[in-house]
C-alpha cells in the first residue's frame, strides 16, 4: 500500500476522497430512509392532505361565488381550454386550405383573434 | 404548507440573469456568462412550446436537420449552456441545421392538456415545420430525459418523417425506474388528487423531488466549487448550470397524471399498452436507426429504464451523471464527436 507521505496525489485529492467517502455514507443513510415503507406511507398522507384541503378551499369558494352568479376561476380555465383548441383547430385548418406552414407566420406573433376574423368572426369590445 | 399558487409556473431565470449581466449588476468575470446565446429564431410557437431554428454559422450547411425535444419541466438551454460550452453551438458549427423545441411555462388553462393533444397538437405541429423546411422531408429527432421518451412515442406515431433517432439519458423501461419510481407506486399516493388540487403541477414541487433523490449530491458539488474556485471556466459552467438547474417549468396537469399513471406506474410505453392519439404505440415496431445514449452514473434516469436491447439499436455507455455526462468536458471531447458521427453516418436518404 502507498503511504500518504509518498502519495503522488495532493491534498485536495486527499479531501476529496474524505468528502467523496461522507458523501457516500449520507447517500446510504438517506437511501433507507426515503425507501422506507414508513417514510413513503407519511409523505402520501401529507401530499393528499394537502391536495384535499385544497380542493376544499376551492370548492367551498367556488360553491360561495356560484350562488353570487359570479364566474368562478374553473370555469374560466376550462373555457380558456377550449378556446385555444378550437384556435389549433382553426391555424391547422387554416395550414391546410391556405399557404404552406413554412411560409406562414409564427403563430405568437398573430393576434389571438385573427383566425376567428378571417372566418367572419368580428372582435367587439376594447 | 405548500401553497404554491402564488407561484408562477415558471420564472424566467436565465432572463433575469441576462437582464442582471446587461445591466453590470454581476462582477466583471461573470459577464463572460452568456446562457443559451447561439443565435436562433422563433419559426413555430404553439401554447406552451416554441420551435427554435438555430441560425447556420458555417458558410456550408448541409444534412438532414435535427431537431431537440428537451424534458417538458427543464428548460431547453442546458443543451446550450454558453458559447464553446454547448452541444447545439458544436452542431451548428458541425454544418447541422439545428432546430429545438423550448417548453414555454404553460398557463392555467394548459392543466386541461391531455397526452394526445400534446403530441397531435404541439409536437407534431412543430415537427410539420422542421420537415417541410428539409429537403427530404426528414429530421434527426434527438429527446433529453422525458423529451426522449416523447420523441420515442412521437417517432413511433409518425416514422415516415424520421431520419433516426437519438435518447439522450432517456428513460423507456419504467419497471425499475429507481427511487422516483418507488414513489410513484407508493400506496396513497394519488396523482389524480394532486392534479385536481394543483392544476398545473408546480416546479417546485417537481424540483424538490428531484433533489431528494440524493441529497448528499450538494456535498459534492460544493466540494469541488471549493476545490476550482480560481477556475474561472469550471466557475460559469457552474453558475450556469445552477441557473439551469433552478429555473424550470411547472408540468401540465393532465400530461403529469398520464406520465405518473401509464409509464412510472403502469410501464404502458414496453408493455404495448400506450395508445396516443388512439393507436398503440409499439416501440419493437420502430425500424429507423436509433442511439440509446446512458450516463451509468445516472439517479434520475438509472441504467435499467433504457431501450430494451435490440439489434438496430446503438448503445453508448458514459461516464458520469444524468447531466455531466452528456455536457461535461470529457463527453464535449468524445461524446459529441461521436454523435455528429452517428447523425451523419444516417444522414443518407436509405434509411
Amino acid at each position: 500500500m502507498q503511504s500518504s507521505q509518498n502519495s503522488p496525489r495532493g491534498d485536495g485529492a486527499r479531501t476529496g476522497d474524505t468528502l467523496r467517502f461522507l458523501e457516500d455514507q449520507i447517500e446510504a443513510g438517506l437511501d433507507r430512509v426515503t425507501t422506507h415503507p414508513v417514510f413513503l406511507r407519511s409523505m402520501s398522507i401529507l401530499l393528499n392532505a394537502n391536495s384535499y384541503r385544497k380542493r376544499w378551499l376551492r370548492q367551498t369558494l367556488s360553491k360561495a361565488l356560484t350562488s353570487l352568479e359570479l364566474p368562478v376561476r374553473s370555469d374560466q380555465e376550462r373555457m380558456l381550454a377550449v378556446l385555444q383548441e378550437l384556435r389549433e383547430r382553426l391555424e391547422d385548418l387554416e395550414s391546410k386550405t391556405e399557404t404552406p406552414s413554412s411560409l406562414r407566420p409564427s403563430a405568437s406573433n398573430r393576434s389571438p383573434l385573427e383566425p376567428l376574423e378571417r372566418i367572419g368572426v368580428r372582435h367587439v369590445g376594447p | 404548507m405548500l401553497d404554491l399558487d402564488f407561484l408562477p409556473t415558471g420564472i424566467g431565470l436565465r432572463e433575469t440573469w441576462e437582464r442582471a449581466r446587461t445591466s453590470g449588476l454581476v462582477p466583471e468575470w461573470m459577464k463572460a456568462l452568456e446562457i443559451g446565446a447561439t443565435p436562433s429564431r422563433e419559426v413555430f410557437s404553439r401554447g406552451n412550446l416554441r420551435l427554435l431554428e438555430y441560425l447556420p454559422q458555417t458558410a456550408k450547411r448541409s444534412g438532414v436537420p435535427v431537431v431537440f425535444l428537451p424534458s417538458l419541466i427543464n428548460r431547453h438551454y442546458v443543451l446550450d449552456l454558453r458559447p464553446g460550452r454547448s452541444l447545439v453551438e458544436y452542431l451548428v458549427m458541425q454544418g447541422f441545421p439545428v432546430y429545438m423545441i423550448e417548453w414555454l411555462a404553460p398557463r392555467a388553462e394548459d392543466r386541461y392538456l391531455t397526452f394526445d393533444r400534446l403530441f397531435s397538437a404541439r409536437i407534431s405541429k412543430a415537427l410539420e415545420v422542421v420537415a417541410s423546411q428539409s429537403e427530404s422531408g426528414k429530421f434527426h429527432l434527438a429527446g433529453h430525459c422525458l423529451g426522449g421518451t416523447l420523441a420515442a412515442i412521437e417517432a413511433s406515431l409518425r416514422p415516415e418523417r424520421i431520419q433516426s433517432l437519438s435518447l439522450l439519458t432517456t428513460p423507456i423501461d419504467f419497471s425499475h425506474a429507481g427511487k422516483l419510481g418507488d414513489w410513484t407506486k407508493a400506496p396513497g399516493f394519488d396523482v389524480d388528487s394532486l392534479v385536481e388540487a394543483y392544476g398545473n403541477v408546480p416546479w417546485p414541487l417537481l424540483q424538490s423531488s428531484f433533489q431528494l433523490l440524493r441529497p448528499s449530491l450538494v456535498i459534492g458539488k460544493w466540494s469541488r466549487l471549493m476545490a476550482k474556485w480560481q477556475d474561472t471556466d469550471f466557475l460559469l459552467s457552474f453558475l450556469g448550470l445552477e441557473i439551469w438547474s433552478s429555473d424550470n417549468v411547472s408540468f401540465p396537469g393532465l400530461c403529469y397524471a398520464t406520465l405518473i399513471r401509464e409509464f412510472y406506474q403502469n410501464n404502458a410505453l414496453v408493455s404495448g399498452e400506450l395508445r396516443v392519439e388512439g393507436r398503440t404505440i409499439d416501440l419493437s415496431k420502430f425500424a429507423k436507426p436509433v442511439l440509446d445514449v446512458v450516463a451509468v452514473d445516472d439517479h434520475i434516469v438509472p441504467l435499467s429504464t433504457r431501450w430494451p436491447a435490440q439489434s438496430r439499436v446503438a448503445r453508448v455507455d458514459l461516464a458520469g451523471g444524468h447531466i455531466g455526462a452528456l455536457l461535461g468536458g470529457r463527453a464535449q471531447k468524445t461524446f459529441w464527436p461521436e454523435l455528429s458521427q452517428w447523425l451523419k453516418s444516417h444522414d443518407s436518404a436509405l434509411h
